[in-house]
């Protein structure tokens, strides 16, 4: 284990026994190049954030809070559950040399949910962060390379993020659906 | 630099957990090991949106409000409006907001006169039509209707989007003031002396 490396380590450890595990960045050994990115539900399933608008109270400017499964916020490694309704975001990166690259999450929220030929743009979303650090409570831009975090390898991070609705806008009624890309990448 | 083996156990441990780690290249947990390195993880979103139509004349809740004109005997039937007292919005002037997200919306007045206008509770004492009750309203797009005995033409806000009607405006009425009925407090709210109108909003 060369010095460094093991620095990096014993920082991490420490740093766990002073906070929770889930609001911390952990280190990874160095290694052959590789990066892997978690959000929601692990197992083939992509995890679905709802939104249910009450009548008495659509367009009036109070956000709607998302609901999604347990299973979606589940635990990752050292990070525990997230609350209920939360989303398990979650990557890592390794490379050979420990800060030697930035690994980057970005995210495209230029589409829209559709309901026919009626659409909401995901600019009606943001989000709060409940645990992790890395990425801070925000809104999503309508960019399709909108930056959420970056970190230096050998990490890994994780987070719980609980999506609202913000409800500013009156829509025509309709069940809409759409979906989101995130993307990690290291160069 | 000596490092105690209390250091050396925890980042051995820690080192070990992760490097030891399985990662499931799962559609939603995905891995890279190849130049460049680049995974996209997907996420659904679903708002489900209820059709609905919310409208208001006045103050929310269930308070009906009274719009009361005085006439001063020096001007009865001089032709000058006189303003009221009662809104919501000013003296005169009651709040009105219609959001919907159906389609047209359609307002419709109606009267509670039986198509005979405002009286005082004795027939005799005859009736002001309600042709002598002016309405304004202040945002084109959400107009006032036009009273009549019979209660009054419809009106249509002028939706925002398809489908959707978002439009608050001030209604201002006015007694306008150019007959001269006899003496008598007309209306008020006892609904049978006619003086009660209902606005009513359609949506398809």
């Amino acid at each position: 284990m060369s010095r460094l490396a093991l620095r990096i380590a014993v920082a991490a450890w420490l740093a766990s026994a002073a906070f929770t595990a889930s609001a911390v960045t952990i280190a990874v050994a160095d290694g052959a190049p590789q990066i892997s990115l978690r959000i929601g539900a692990t197992g083939g399933t992509i995890s679905l954030v709802t939104f249910a608008v009450a009548a008495a109270t659509a367009g009036n400017g109070t956000p709607v809070v998302g609901t999604t499964n347990a299973a979606a916020g589940s635990a990752q490694g050292t990070f525990a559950a997230c609350a209920a309704n939360n989303v398990r975001v979650w990557a890592r990166a390794r490379s050979t040399v420990a800060n030697s690259r930035t690994a980057t999450l970005q995210v495209n929220s230029s589409g829209t949910m559709t309901s026919g030929a009626n659409a909401i743009p995901f600019t009606d979303i943001d989000w709060i962060t409940s645990a992790g650090p890395e990425i801070p409570s925000g809104s999503f831009s309508g960019s399709a390379t909108q930056t959420l975090m970056s970190f230096m390898n050998s990490r890994e991070v994780g987070m719980c993020l609980q999506f609202r609705f913000l409800n500013n806008t009156v829509y025509p009624a309709g069940t809409y659906n759409g979906q989101m890309t995130f993307n990690l990448n290291m160069p | 630099m000596k490092r105690s083996p209390l250091a050396h156990r925890a980042a051995l441990a820690l080192l070990a957990l992760a490097a030891g780690a399985g990662l499931p290249a799962h559609a939603e947990l995905v891995t890279d090991v190849a130049a460049p390195l680049d995974v996209n993880a997907r996420l659904n979103f679903r708002v489900t949106y209820p059709g609905f139509l919310r409208f208001r004349v006045g103050t929310t809740g269930a308070t009906i409000n009274l719009l009361d004109f005085t006439v001063p005997a020096a001007q009865v039937g001089s032709g000058t409006p006189i303003a009221g007292t009662g809104g919501d919005a000013g003296p005169s002037g009651v709040n009105v907001e219609v959001v919907a997200n159906n389609g047209q919306v359609t307002i419709t007045p109606t009267n509670s006169s039986g198509g005979l206008g405002i009286g005082t509770g004795t027939a005799t004492d005859g009736r002001i039509n309600y042709d002598q009750i002016g309405t304004l309203s202040s945002v084109a797009q959400l107009p006032a209707p036009i009273l009549t005995n019979a209660g009054g033409a419809p009106v249509t806000p002028t939706l925002n989007t398809t489908l959707v009607t978002n439009r608050t405006a001030v209604w201002t009425f006015s007694y306008l003031n150019q007959t001269i009925p006899s003496a008598g407090t007309y209306g008020g709210a006892t609904a049978a002396r006619g003086g009660r109108v209902t606005y009513t909003a359609t949506m398809p």
